[in-house]
């Protein structure tokens, strides 16, 4: 039971990293003066 | 930061049984969410300090939604962005408080300088991005069209007072855009290089940075 939520929780966390992510990736450029390096995958 | 977030990541790959892409997304999801809270905490805190915290968002948010259309110059460490912004945001939103009228003309102008820039730069190159897809840039350039011309629409309202707003919010956003803009440029590119290469010297010579990180 606490393992099955820990993993919800997680996958939350996942979630909504992952729409911060592609929030990212689809700008042109982020809000604040610093860009991380775009993940390999999303360079094409 | 940058390490931390990496970190972060490889355990929630591991326990959620994740792919190298999908990992990588989540390290550059907790990256952008670092600089954001890391950067517009200092924001709000150094503007507090000088009690203008409210200009000081108005700043922040003409500013955020006008750079992610349009790109801009970067700094290259979170840290200097993180200072920077914050002086930066501060120093706008201290000078809006002292503005006491705006005049239609400097609305004009700004309206056709903007609109020649976004025209002409946006938009702006960014070494950590591949260069936007021809449909992108068309995408990009019409947002940021529209984002001004949005922006001058809400001045008018403004000055033919159909809406109320304070004087020194208004400034706080001419303000903003205007520095916005200034960043597309190629001037904007240079002092904002120069400028990072002084506060990355600055951090080195006090050991609170290496390499960039």
């Amino acid at each position: 039971m606490l393992k099955s939520s820990k993993k919800v929780i997680l996958g939350l966390i996942a979630a909504a990293l992952t729409v911060l992510a592609s929030a990212g990736v689809a700008s042109a450029c982020l809000y604040v003066y610093y860009e991380p390096e775009m993940p390999k995958a999303y360079q094409k | 930061m940058e390490r931390i977030a990496e970190r972060w990541a490889d355990t929630l790959g591991r326990e959620l049984n994740l792919d190298e892409p999908q990992r990588e997304m989540l390290a550059y999801g907790l990256k952008i969410l670092f600089s954001l809270v890391y950067s517009y905490s200092l924001t709000f805190f150094l503007a507090y300090l000088f009690g203008v915290w409210q200009l000081a968002l108005v700043v922040i948010v003409t500013n955020s939604l006008l750079r992610s259309v349009s790109g801009g110059a970067h700094s290259s460490s979170p840290y200097i962005c993180g200072i920077f912004g914050a002086l930066l945001t501060s120093a706008i939103a201290l000078l809006a408080r002292n503005v006491s009228n705006i005049s239609l003309i400097a609305l004009f102008i700004l309206i056709a300088v903007a609109l020649y820039i976004v025209i002409r730069w946006v938009p702006a190159g960014n070494p950590k991005r591949p260069p936007p897809t021809p449909g992108k840039r068309r995408f990009f350039k019409m947002a940021s069209t529209f984002l001004i011309v949005g922006w001058g629409f809400i001045f008018g309202l403004w000055k033919w007072n159909i809406i109320c707003i304070p004087v020194q919010y208004v400034a706080a956003s001419i303000f903003s855009i205007g520095w916005q803009l200034f960043t597309l440029t190629p001037v904007g590119y240079w002092s904002l290089g120069k400028l990072d290469a002084f506060f990355m010297k600055a951090l080195r010579y006090n050991n609170i940075c290496k390499g960039g990180e």
